[in-house]
């Protein structure tokens, strides 16, 4: 529990609509400093729309969310520097085929961060050898493992240094094998203090790394509560019907 | 010896006797290739008079290009084979056999232009070769801040500059007195250049988001797409002097009139080109990079336009080519120039050579094929250094 740190991330009655459609009908959320937060929900509950919020991937259309104390809104000038702050896990890895696993790594930090080709990439082989694969530095993308390439695709979002992580259902490409692997490294940094919001299915992740749990349901935040709470006594239907279904 | 000649027999068997209609079809295509192979053979090497290319060689290479003034032509080859040679060394795919493949052809044009004769042409030739080893062997590593890319790369972009130079200084030489195929590749390489530069950043204007662009690229895209080169040519000739102010009126001659048309020809059919390679980039490769802090310019020139050019190197290398031969239209819009195809036609006009067509359009096609084929190689090998091309 971190609960005693700053909030991070502060979202305030979050809508987002998709044409006549609402994807996120008003949902609110602190995050603390250091804490990992599991967001559950079926599909279509709005919940990596509400992730894609917080790096503005998605621009919501109404309400308020503050990021490491910048308000983002339509005004901000500084987009970029915000989304550096704020690293990014995607379920299809989106790691970049023409490049090498370590150019892939030490391309942010070299052009976001202006440092040279050296000093970029001597951030980039600690973290490759932090997530297990340094040995694949001069590989391409498609020579690796989905469980590689999705390492490989955490080491490039640290590389940039953020202060938050976001995954986007990391796990769900992946074969059954590989999902171990990849947990591995998501729990360690859970360990290491970063502050991480996981939209995922893997209850035993959720279970062993999480602080607080968030139940999403038809674009609406239904539940939110401690894994203890989660797992002994949910108090809505949808959220019972929910982790019955997965569990 | 006898095992691989029984290997032969079993994979004759195999490939090209395995049923009736195999058999047929394999005794059909020999007898069509001895017969084809042999009358070419018999007609270059027996019945051929080529004396009209030889009497005809410089017409046909440059036109009414000034004698005194070959030495700008030959800097230019010299410099184009320095860098030839540099780069080769670079392209990993790129093996010597290549090289030595080439061999019968640079016998060919040897038998053709009779090296004793033309003994200077043949000196400055082997000067080249000399040159291309020289670019191969160059210690680029020795020229500080320079990676060996870079250095290529700076090579190239100041090649085209370089030769205006070659072509300028001194008194110079007037685009008037260009001619033959040295015009056919001026005209080409200026084109594919900028109908490359101005193509991409069509494709990029018509893919924004801002009304504006969008739709004045996507005008001029399909206004340009809607008439012939041979039109286009026409409209350089003609209209273009009665369109610009009079400040510029005789100031652009034709020749940069028909290189820009040309260029703005090519341009439209590269912009699609490139913009079907960007929509073949997934959104994720767009969201990954803006995720990670990185702008709209760093975002398409580093992660987008990579990817879109790569998956579409094989059409614009066609259009390249295209290109290459659409440089004799402007003998169809019947202009004051004589490329090699028109030179080859004036040569024909010539009393002595009447009817020795077979000899002249055999040599122009050798030369138009020497270039286009070269490129396709070039662009096939590319590919395989970029890990694309998996076939072998």
């Amino acid at each position: 529990m971190n609960q005693k740190n700053n909030v991070i991330i502060h979202a305030e009655n979050v809508k987002k609509k998709f044409g006549d459609f609402y994807a996120l009908k008003g949902v609110s959320m602190d995050v603390h400093e250091g804490e990992v937060v599991v967001v559950l929900g079926p599909s279509g509950s709005g919940k990596s729309t509400f992730i894609r919020t917080i790096n503005q991937l998605e621009k919501h259309d109404e309400g308020k969310i503050i990021v490491d104390g910048t308000e983002l809104n339509d005004d901000i000038k500084n987009l970029e520097t915000i989304r550096s702050n704020v690293g990014m896990v995607f379920q299809q890895f989106n790691l970049f085929p023409h490049l090498t696993v370590k150019r892939n790594v030490a391309l942010a930090p070299q052009k976001v961060r202006g440092l040279s080709v050296e000093e970029a990439e001597s951030i980039a082989m600690p973290l490759l050898e932090r997530v297990g694969i340094p040995e694949q530095a001069d590989k391409f993308p498609a020579q690796l493992s989905g469980g590689q390439q999705q390492r490989v695709a955490i080491a490039r979002a640290l590389a940039m240094q953020p202060k938050i992580m976001l995954f986007d259902e990391p796990t769900s490409a992946l074969d059954p094998e590989m999902i171990k692997e990849v947990l591995d490294v998501m729990k360690e940094l859970a360990a290491s203090g970063m502050t991480m919001i996981v939209v995922t299915h893997e209850m035993g992740f959720a279970k062993e790394a999480a602080d607080r749990f968030y139940f999403f349901d038809e674009g609406l935040l239904v539940e939110e509560g401690t894994p203890e709470h989660f797992f002994t006594n949910p108090k809505e239907d949808r959220t019972k019907l929910f982790l019955s279904q997965i569990l | 010896m006898n095992n691989m000649l029984y290997q032969s027999k079993i994979w004759l068997i195999e490939n090209l006797f395995s049923s009736k209609l195999n058999i047929a079809l394999s005794i059909f295509s020999i007898i069509f290739t001895y017969y084809f192979i042999a009358s070419l053979l018999n007609f270059i090497f027996i019945s051929a008079d080529w004396k009209v290319v030889d009497v005809n060689l410089r017409l046909m290479l440059l036109g009414p290009f000034p004698k005194d003034a070959e030495w700008r032509i030959w800097a230019s080859i010299f410099w184009v084979t320095f860098m030839s040679g540099l780069s080769y060394k670079h392209l990993s795919a790129f093996h010597p056999k290549h090289l030595m493949n080439l061999s019968p052809l640079i016998l060919f044009i040897l038998f053709l232009i009779d090296p004793i004769k033309n003994i200077i042409i043949t000196l400055l030739t082997l000067v080249s070769f000399i040159l291309f080893v020289a670019g191969y062997h160059f210690p680029y590593e020795r020229i500080p801040k320079f990676s060996k890319s870079a250095f290529i790369l700076f090579g190239w972009a100041i090649t085209l500059p370089l030769i205006v130079i070659f072509l300028k200084i001194f008194g110079g030489v007037e685009t008037t007195k260009w001619g033959g195929y040295f015009l056919n590749i001026m005209l080409a390489w200026v084109g594919i250049i900028f109908g490359f530069l101005v193509g991409l950043i069509l494709a990029i204007g018509r893919a924004s988001s801002l009304p504006a662009i969008k739709y004045s690229c996507t005008f001029y895209i399909e206004v340009i797409r809607a008439a012939p080169l041979v039109a286009w040519l026409f409209f350089a000739y003609l209209v273009i002097p009665d369109l610009l102010p009079g400040f510029f009126a005789g100031k652009v001659d034709i020749a940069l009139r028909v290189m820009i048309v040309l260029s703005a020809f090519t341009a439209a059919y590269i912009a699609e080109i490139i913009r079907g390679g960007l929509q073949s980039v997934p959104i994720g490769q767009v969201e990954a990079s803006k995720a990670l802090g990185m702008n709209t310019y760093q975002t398409t020139s580093l992660i987008v336009l990579p990817q879109a050019i790569r998956a579409v190197i094989p059409a614009l290398v066609s259009q390249f080519i295209a290109l290459w031969k659409d440089t004799t239209l402007i003998l169809a819009a019947g202009l004051a120039f004589r490329e090699l195809l028109g030179s080859g036609k004036s040569a024909l006009a010539q009393f002595e050579f009447i009817g020795r067509y077979n000899e002249i359009y055999l040599f122009i096609g050798l030369m138009f094929w020497i270039v286009s084929f070269g490129m396709s190689r070039l662009s096939y090998n590319f590919e395989k250094d970029l890990g694309l091309n998996r076939e072998d």
